[in-house]
């Protein structure tokens, strides 16, 4: 085992005897390890000169297509967003009717009249959320949270709805 | 193709360069990087058309943040740049034990064993990937990065967001296991129980 230093590059004890510091960088100096060492490096040069020649333009394509999507995706992402959003009124009129009809089947005493304006009041709250979601979405897209935020929408857009009728079917008991 | 020195490339204009979609500059950031990324996927994945699609998504996946503003250029493009490839490497290793769990054995054997071809194989360095197979997850990823990513340690640290001392202390005690594991596969061998380490363990 040899050691001449072990001062870490940025003024710490790097700790460990088995490097010593060679132009700001650890450098193994164990000999019972050399080997192993020295074989790793035949293994990574001959895994760099693996690829055929055409390697980097292939990648250059898929990095030059993704470098021109963000702008597309920005569309898309538009166009599901008024999609969900569109969704999410559609579903919450649709329960919010429904649920004056069973309401006046459950009960004819509750104040049902008063509830068409409690749901208006929620649903516009909802509505901004989940606008300013979309708006955040549209802001700071990228393809790795493309899916789960987009899951995240839908169910938003569905929880809202539900969550509206059991408010109003509530209120309508009172 | 003869990669460039990272250490010679101004990369400030040229990550400002690419920032605007410019071709000639992500050229150059591939010819630095891509076999580097390229050598890391191939040691985990052990299939070399795995390994170059690793390295075009993480490729992809850089220039989609990049033009989206997400990097900022601090000095750390090369630490940003094997934290993404690491994650891609650790999705497809996920999925890949995911489907052989799926599948059995088998499965993973059949993408394990995938050899580049027109390769001469050399025992050693077969021993040595077997070898590499056993190891932990993180002291394979110091090995990995060191050797396969050729990351300086203060560079894995950065990737990593531990401390020098520790990786230089994981390092050293992954060679050694490395080492130690050759031994015990020649001995083997020499004793005529021809009882090799399974050349393709689990990824």
């Amino acid at each position: 085992m040899t050691s001449t230093s072990n001062q870490h590059p940025t003024g710490g004890d790097a700790g460990d005897l088995n490097y010593r510091i060679v132009a700001g960088e650890p450098q193994l100096a164990d000999p019972a390890v050399a080997g192993v060492h020295a074989a790793l490096d035949r293994i990574v040069e001959s895994s760099r000169t693996e690829p055929d020649a055409g390697f980097e333009s292939r990648v250059l394509a898929a990095t030059m297509a993704a470098a021109r999507r963000p702008a597309r995706q920005t569309l898309w992402f538009r166009i599901a967003a008024v999609a969900v959003l569109s969704a999410g009124v559609g579903t919450a009129w649709l329960l919010m009717n429904a649920g004056t009809i069973s309401g006046k089947g459950l009960t004819n005493t509750g104040p049902i009249a008063t509830a068409p304006g409690l749901i208006g009041d929620e649903f516009s709250e909802r509505e901004d959320e989940i606008s300013a979601t979309v708006a955040d979405l549209v802001l700071a897209v990228s393809d790795d949270d493309l899916a789960p935020e987009i899951d995240s929408l839908m169910t938003e857009a569905h929880s809202l709805g539900t969550t509206m009728k059991a408010d109003w079917l509530e209120g309508g008991a009172m | 193709m003869s990669e460039p020195e990272p250490g010679l490339v101004d990369l400030a204009p040229v990550l400002e360069a690419a920032t605007r979609g410019d071709g000639t500059a992500w050229r150059t950031l591939i010819q630095l990087y891509g076999r580097r990324i390229y050598a890391l996927a191939k040691s985990r994945c052990r299939d070399p058309h795995v390994a170059e699609e690793i390295a075009q998504s993480v490729f992809a996946t850089l220039a989609a943040k990049v033009g989206a503003g997400e990097y900022q250029e601090q000095g750390r493009f090369e630490a940003w740049l094997f934290r993404v490839a690491m994650n891609r490497i650790r999705d497809h290793v996920r999925r890949a034990r995911r489907h052989r769990d799926e599948q059995g054995e088998q499965a993973l054997g059949s993408v394990a064993s995938t050899q580049s071809p027109g390769r001469e194989r050399d025992p050693m360095l077969e021993k040595l990937q077997a070898a590499l197979a056993t190891l932990s997850d993180a002291d394979r990823e110091v090995v990995e990065l060191r050797h396969h990513g050729g990351m300086s340690f203060k560079q894995i640290a950065d990737t990593l967001g531990e401390p020098i001392g520790t990786l230089l202390a994981r390092h050293h005690r992954a060679l050694k296991k490395l080492k130690d594991q050759i031994e015990s596969t020649d001995q083997a061998e020499r004793a005529g129980r021809v009882n090799p380490v399974p050349r393709e363990i689990a990824l």
